[in-house]
């Protein structure tokens, strides 16, 4: 049997340590964030059946951490790299968690104690909510281990909390660790996958669109949040400015994409990510009127135009083709007025919305880069991962034992990301088969 | 023709109450004058626009007379005086841009004086030889116009994903039927007429630019149809007549002397040699311009008020003040702006060979400019025409510098002195062409100003709806210019700075006259080195 490294433990890197672990190779998953999940764990609903996105995925994360032959290796990135397919070996380094995972029971116990009470952006809710210093990174992350953010706990900013830290006290099994060290480990494996997925382009760059300035502007990703009964408004959607519910609520697309001076491509999923947007808005408020101000629909893949029509006719969204080029703020109401050319019409129209969703343009990892330097792949002119040939071999690289899946290497949607996994596991495991390295029995 | 026997082609304008009876009646009584002279008949001397008389010096005439009435007959009333104040600004604007002021002249006759008519043109005739040929031609382009093909594959036009973007901001779209969408897919239809018939709409502002998905260069692509159009001798609808374009062309065939910048300058601390060098541009032409611009509407400049000529005066003072002494190329030229936005190529790249030459010469390292569309100009177009490898400044950028090393003090007002609230408004090639929105509000604040910003400030701002390259003024230009007003006066704001003579000229221009009611449009306008400098001499 094999050794695996998954780097990113978003859906396509579950699935890839799922699949090979069923397969009896021993798989690390290496992620660099506090918990696997990714992407998908901050999605409300997928589209285009409006399943629960964690109720799919949250069994799986379960799965993939209590697999006995998956290793999950949060918190970590990878820094390094040495050999060739069959006999690899990479150096992860694991920052400090303040918190030992072995001990940890995810009780929460010290997030209720911690003084700096609901005072830090939360990343997981698209800074929307607010944490203490000590934290989950969210309800369902996997491993259910707290962690301290460095950056503002007073223990490891200043050495002293009060007479002593509430949560050292809160904490039955003593797991906090003001003194741990970050962890060097040395994994010999015979292939890698990687599955490193996505960040959003900077919204702020796009100034016409005022995110930022306008309180009422969210990113799809926000209002994910906000939709979903798990984010920091228990699933109400209600806007920034006044914490009302808005009436209208309008989806602008393609915000830097498909666009040559920033991000040409598609991304292959915000037409139908707004449609479930403009979906859920209708199903918890069906007074509320939805607008999508598209490019050109794409809408690819099984029974999504069907999607498109459903929300066309079923949940009465109003399509308009015409992208915007400017968002004014009324300044009284904080409602923003959106200046558009009908396409259709060929007239200019406004819009006056309460709340205005830019879907902005995913892309490469920020660490991407850096990553490819280590791993000795190439990325494309945009970042993402490049495959060694899009046709004939979509997920190998130029070096033999690395495989790409999922949107580190170009725009997909989840059952593509997943799809591309298991055909990862299963070249994984023939580079396995074909170096015929015997772990089990031999090293 | 040896020069001794040149005849001098002459411009004789007629008012027809008077002087045409009186050229009349020299024909009808066979008296002789020279036969270089084309008389062309006008209803009053007051008809007789600048442009007019530009455009004969322009096309290479060797002089130009105005024949009225006798002070006190104009049947008009008073379009002879008209005519004198006219020739009076003409003569120093003349001066300015080197044609000898002594080729226009204007002269009275009554309807009987038909002898003394042909003895005043033969004597005018005579003045003409002896100052020799005027040597200024209109060059036309050589080469052959260019395919639009060629243009729509050089401005990325082929890339247009009909998304609308650029239309739905665009200032011209909001005040009359014009779409940059719309024309650029005519374009690719083919359509050449369509595209030139809306090529003298846009203002080149750049907004569609800045934020289109597909890169079209939108600007670029109607200066290219403009070209096109300038191979068959096609002038848009002008506003102030091309005076503008006129003075231009005229001027990158001359000679001009020093004098007009010397006089501006003279109780300031200039040199003529030195690494900073300040282009001064031409504003202070605008002395002479604006006292009649003479366009349709027929608004006396002093009634509009702007205060441009003398920006330089105030960049200059300021930099002094700062212990800076700038040098002054004192026989600079046009910048070109304007020629180039209309396509003429050629006369542009006259003129900037010959800043670029006396630049050098002046020992120029650093530019710096005060009029945002000569910096715009200077900065990006020079370099792509002529060897020009100076650093090009806006004076916010340097005004800034000079504030941060402590050289130079704008704030430190008196504690009694209101804090005047001011917007600012971007001008487009400041902002969106070259990107500078901080140095003008770091100085205003610095100044102690406070600063409110406009619904559209920054990357969003709009256009001030001036006509670019002065071409067509118009009720759309009006709508564009009143919306800007009244978002600067909802800004509660006493004062409305800009960086601009353009802007500045355009905006006022729109605040005569009478107003739709219910539109508040008061608000003083005034230059931002205008108002560091008043600042500065009310602190001192």
């Amino acid at each position: 049997m094999g050794r695996v490294l998954v780097i990113g433990g978003g859906i396509a890197g579950i699935q890839a340590a799922l699949d090979l672990g069923d397969r009896g190779h021993e798989v690390y998953l290496v992620e660099k964030k506090p918990s696997i999940g990714g992407r998908m764990a901050q999605l409300d609903k997928t589209f285009p059946t409006n399943d629960c996105s964690i109720c799919i995925l949250a069994p799986k994360m379960l799965e993939c951490f209590g697999h006995p032959n998956v290793t999950v290796i949060t918190n970590a990135e990878v820094m390094g790299l040495e050999g060739a397919a069959g006999n690899f070996t990479a150096r992860i380094v694991k920052k400090p968690r303040f918190v030992d995972e072995h001990k940890c029971t995810g009780c929460g116990r010290c997030v209720l104690a911690c003084r700096l009470k609901a005072r830090y952006p939360d990343e997981f809710n698209m800074n929307l909510g607010k944490r203490p210093a000590i934290s989950l990174y969210f309800i369902q992350a996997v491993p259910r281990v707290a962690i301290i953010d460095d950056e503002h706990c007073l223990m490891l900013t200043k050495g002293k909390c009060g007479k002593s830290p509430p949560c050292v006290e809160a904490c039955g099994p003593d797991a906090i660790d003001f003194e741990q060290q970050p962890e060097e480990l040395e994994l010999d494996v015979d292939a890698i996958i990687v599955a490193t997925g996505y960040d959003f382009a900077e919204p702020t760059q796009f100034k016409e669109y005022g995110y930022s300035v306008y309180p009422n502007v969210l990113t799809a990703l926000e209002f994910e949040r906000l939709i979903c009964a798990g984010g920091p408004t228990e699933g109400h959607l209600l806007r920034p400015s006044d914490g009302n519910v808005p009436r209208t609520v309008v989806f602008i697309q393609c915000v830097g994409l498909r666009d040559r001076s920033n991000y040409p491509y598609c991304c292959s999923v915000c037409c139908l990510n707004a449609t479930k947007g403009a979906i859920l808005t209708r199903e918890h408020y069906p007074d509320t009127k939805t607008y999508i101000l598209y490019s050109e629909l794409r809408a690819v893949g099984k029974r999504s135009q069907e999607y498109l029509d459903r929300g066309e006719s079923e949940y009465e969204i109003t399509y308009v083709r015409g992208r915007p080029g400017e968002i004014i703020e009324d300044k009284e109401t904080k409602n923003l007025i959106i200046k558009y050319e009908d396409m259709a019409t060929g007239k200019l129209e406004r819009i006056e919305a309460e709340l205005v969703v830019l879907n902005t343009a995913p892309i490469p990892s920020k660490s991407a880069k850096e990553l490819a330097a280590v791993l000795g792949i190439p990325v494309d002119e945009y970042g993402f991962f490049t495959p060694i040939d899009r046709l004939g071999a979509p997920i190998e690289t130029n070096k033999a034992g690395i495989f790409l899946i999922g949107y580190a290497q170009g725009p997909k949607d989840i059952p593509e990301s997943v799809a591309q996994a298991s055909a990862a596991a299963a070249a994984a495991s023939e580079i396995i088969a074909r170096t015929g390295r015997d772990h089990i029995d031999g090293a | 023709m040896s020069e001794e026997d040149f005849e001098p082609r002459i411009v004789v304008f007629c008012c027809t109450g008077c002087a045409y009876a009186s050229a009349d009646l020299s024909g009808a009584t066979r008296l002789q004058y020279p036969p270089g002279v084309r008389i062309v008949r006008v209803l009053c001397a007051g008809r007789v626009d600048p442009y007019f008389v530009l455009r004969a010096f322009e096309r290479g005439f060797d002089g130009v007379l105005i024949a009225a009435c006798h002070p006190g007959d104009c049947r008009y009333h008073s379009g002879n005086e008209k005519a004198a104040q006219r020739v009076q600004m003409l003569k120093e604007l003349l001066g300015a841009i080197g044609i000898d002021a002594k080729r226009l002249r204007l002269d009275y006759f009554a309807s009987v004086e038909g002898g003394k008519f042909a003895h005043r043109i033969t004597k005018f005739v005579n003045e003409v030889r002896n100052l020799g040929r005027n040597e200024v031609r209109v060059e036309r382009p050589k080469d052959a116009p260019e395919e639009l093909e060629s243009i729509i594959a050089d401005t990325a036009v082929y890339y247009c994903a009909e998304c609308g973007k650029c239309t739905s901001i665009c200032p011209v779209s909001e005040a009359k039927p014009f779409s940059p969408r719309v024309t650029v897919g005519q374009a690719l239809f083919g359509f050449t007429n369509d595209v030139e018939q809306v090529a003298f709409d846009c203002l080149t502002c750049g907004r569609c630019g800045d934020i289109c998905p597909a890169v079209v260069d939108f600007p670029e692509f109607i200066r290219r149809v403009r070209r096109r159009l300038l191979f068959e001798s096609y002038e848009p609808n002008p506003s102030h007549g091309n005076l503008f374009v006129s003075s231009a062309r005229i001027m990158s065939q001359t000679e001009v002397d020093g004098g007009m910048r010397r006089a501006l300058f003279k109780e300031l601390k200039t040199k003529a040699r030195g690494e900073l060098v300040y282009f001064t541009g031409c504003a202070p032409l605008y002395q002479f311009l604006f006292k009649d611009i003479g366009c349709a509407v027929d608004l006396p400049f002093e009634r509009i008020g702007a205060e441009i000529a003398s920006i330089p005066r105030d960049a200059v003072f300021l930099m002094n003040r700062a212990g800076v002494t700038p040098a002054i190329a004192e026989r600079e030229k046009c910048c070109g702006h304007d020629l180039y936005w209309i396509g003429d190529d050629e006369t542009f790249r006259a003129l900037a060979r010959y800043n670029a030459t006396l630049l050098r010469e002046t020992g120029a390292k650093r530019v710096v400019c005060s009029c945002p569309e000569g910096y715009w100009i200077l900065k990006q177009k020079y370099p792509e025409f002529v060897e020009f490898d100076f650093e090009v400044l806006h004076i916010s950028e340097l005004l800034q510098e000079l504030v941060e090393r402590s050289d130079l003090q704008l704030g430190s007002a008196p504690a009694d002195r209101e804090r005047i609230s001011v917007t600012y408004q971007d001008p487009c090639r400041l902002g969106k062409l070259l990107g500078v929105y901080d140095a003008p509000r770091f100085l205003l604040q610095e100044a102690g100003f406070t600063l409110s910003e406009m619904a559209h400030a920054r990357e969003i701002a709009n256009c001030c709806g001036g006509p670019n390259a002065w071409v067509g003024c118009g009720s759309a230009h009006r709508r564009m210019q009143l919306t800007r007003l009244e978002e600067a006066t909802a800004t509660g704001s006493e004062l409305l700075v800009t960086a601009c003579p353009k802007c500045q000229a355009h905006l006022r221009c729109a605040q005569l006259g009478d107003l739709p009611p219910g539109r508040s449009v008061k608000i003083e306008i005034k230059d931002l080195v205008t108002v560091l400098a008043d600042a500065v001499r009310e602190v001192h």
